[in-house]
C-alpha cells in the first residue's frame, strides 16, 4: 500500500482524529510514516498519546463511582403525585366521601358501645320459683266433688289412662279441665244439669 | 406497588429507547421517568461532580436535571437518545452554580486512592499514581470552561464527538479543534512535570524552529 507523505499541518489536524477515535488505519499509517521523519511531530504524537492515557486514567475512578438517588427526589422538587391504584371508588370525591363515612359510623360505634359500658349492670336476680307444695298437688289429683265436674274429670281420667303418649295425669288449670267443653253427649247419666 | 419492585420494574423497561419512554411518562407512567432516571442517573452525576466537585451539589444537579426533564416532559422530542439533552442542561446546571461558602470539597483524587485502596500495589506506586492524577486534574482546571467540558465529557464521560457537538450545542469540528486545542495546552502546562517525560516545546534546534515556526505559532493561538 503506497503512503502519501503529509505534511506538519495535515498530520496535525490527523492528531486530532487519532485521540478521538475517528482516524482510519491507512491514514494513521500515514501520520506514523511522517512522525518517522518530523521530530517535531513525533514530539508530538508521543506527547499528546501520553497525555491522552493520562487523562483516561485520571477519570477512570470517576466513572466507577455512582449515586444512590432516589426517583422519589425528583417526584418530590417536581412536585409529582404518585400513581394512585386504588379502585374508583376508593379515589376522588366518591372515595372521601365514602371515607367520611365510614369514619362516621366507626365513631358512631364506638360512642354508643361506650355509652353501653357507662351502664352499670344492676344486681343479677335469680327467678322466683315457687316451692313444691306436696298438699296443694295432693288436692289437685283429687276428683271434684261437683257431680259435672266429676263426670268430666272421670272422662279425661279415662281418656288418659288410654292413650300411652300422654301424661297420665293432667292437672285443671284455674279451677276447670282444660278438655273439651260439656256437651249433650256427655249428658248420658241424665242429670240434666246445666253446662 | 413496593418502592423494590417499581424499581426493579423500572430497570426492567430498559429494553423501551428514550423516545419511547418519554411518550409513556407524558401519558402519566412514572414508571417510565424512573427508567430514564435510572438509565442517565450515574452518568449526570459523574458529569456534575467532575464539574463541582462537590458529590452533595452533583446529586443537586442531577435531581435538578431530572426535574427540568419532567417539567419538559411535553415539549420533549428526542430523535435518538435523551443523553445530549440531559447533559446540556446539567453542565449549565453545574456551571452556573456558585461555590457554596465554607464548604471544604473533595477533590477527585481521593475518589481515586478509595478506588486503588483494594488492588494490591505498593504504597510507592500507589503514591505516585495519586500525584500524577492530581497534576493531571489540575491542569485540566486550568483550561478554560469550553475546552474543560469537551475533556471531561469525551475522557470521562465517554462520548463521542458527535454527542459532544450535540451537548455543547456547536459543530463538530469546532468540538474537534477544542478538544485538540486541550490537549496542546495540557501538554504545555505538562511538560514542566517531569513525571510525564514531556519534553518542552523548546527542545527544537533554532534551525528547527525555524522551520516548524509557520506550524508552531497557530497550534499556541486559539482555534479557529
Amino acid at each position: 500500500m503506497r503512503l502519501f507523505p503529509v505534511a506538519c499541518r495535515a498530520a496535525e489536524q490527523k492528531m486530532a482524529d487519532l485521540f478521538t477515535g475517528e482516524l482510519h488505519p491507512r491514514e494513521r499509517l500515514e501520520l506514523e510514516a511522517h512522525a518517522d521523519g518530523c521530530a517535531r511531530c513525533d514530539a508530538a504524537l508521543r506527547d499528546l498519546t501520553t497525555i491522552s492515557f493520562a487523562l483516561d486514567r485520571a477519570y477512570a475512578p470517576l466513572r466507577q463511582r455512582g449515586t444512590l438517588l432516589s426517583p422519589a427526589r425528583v417526584r418530590l422538587a417536581a412536585r409529582v403525585e404518585p400513581q394512585s391504584t386504588a379502585p374508583w371508588w376508593r379515589t376522588g370525591f366518591v372515595g372521601r366521601l365514602s371515607e367520611a363515612t365510614m369514619a362516621l359510623g366507626f365513631a358512631a360505634l364506638v360512642l354508643g358501645g361506650s355509652l353501653d359500658l357507662a351502664v352499670k349492670p344492676g344486681p343479677e336476680v335469680a327467678p322466683t320459683v315457687a316451692a313444691p307444695s306436696v298438699i296443694k298437688d295432693y288436692f289437685k289429683t283429687q276428683p271434684p266433688t261437683e257431680e259435672s265436674a266429676y263426670v268430666r274429670w272421670l272422662r279425661f281420667q279415662l281418656r288418659v289412662i288410654g292413650t300411652s303418649s300422654a301424661p297420665a295425669v293432667r292437672y285443671p288449670v284455674g279451677g276447670q279441665f282444660d278438655v273439651e267443653q260439656y256437651t249433650t253427649e256427655d249428658d248420658w247419666l241424665g242429670t240434666g244439669a246445666p253446662r | 406497588m413496593t418502592e423494590h419492585a417499581a424499581r426493579r420494574h423500572a430497570q426492567d423497561e430498559d429494553r423501551r429507547t428514550d423516545r419511547e419512554l418519554v411518550y409513556a411518562a407524558r401519558d402519566g407512567d412514572m414508571l417510565a421517568f424512573d427508567a430514564l432516571f435510572y438509565r442517565y442517573r450515574d452518568g449526570i452525576f459523574r458529569l456534575g461532580l467532575a464539574i463541582t466537585k462537590d458529590p452533595s451539589a452533583a446529586e443537586e444537579i442531577a435531581v435538578d436535571t431530572f426535574t427540568r426533564a419532567h417539567r419538559a416532559l411535553a415539549r420533549l422530542e428526542p430523535e435518538g437518545s435523551l443523553r445530549p439533552w440531559l447533559y446540556r442542561v446539567a453542565v449549565n446546571l453545574s456551571y452556573n452554580r456558585r461555590p457554596r461558602k465554607g464548604v471544604i470539597l473533595s477533590p477527585l483524587e481521593d475518589s481515586a486512592n478509595d478506588t486503588f485502596q483494594s488492588e494490591e500495589r505498593s504504597p510507592s506506586l500507589l503514591a505516585e499514581q495519586a500525584e500524577v492524577r492530581r497534576i493531571v486534574l489540575a491542569a485540566v482546571d486550568t483550561l478554560g470552561p469550553k475546552h474543560r467540558i469537551v475533556v471531561v465529557l469525551h475522557y470521562m464521560n465517554g462520548l463521542n464527538l458527535a454527542e459532544i457537538a450535540q451537548v455543547v450545542d456547536c459543530p463538530i469540528g469546532t468540538v474537534k479543534s477544542r478538544l485538540h486545542y486541550a490537549l496542546r495546552r495540557l501538554r504545555t502546562h505538562l511538560s514542566a512535570h517531569p513525571e510525564f517525560g514531556i519534553e518542552p516545546m523548546s527542545f527544537l534546534a533554532p534551525s528547527a524552529k525555524r522551520t516548524v515556526a509557520p506550524v508552531v505559532e497557530p497550534l499556541q493561538g486559539e482555534p479557529q
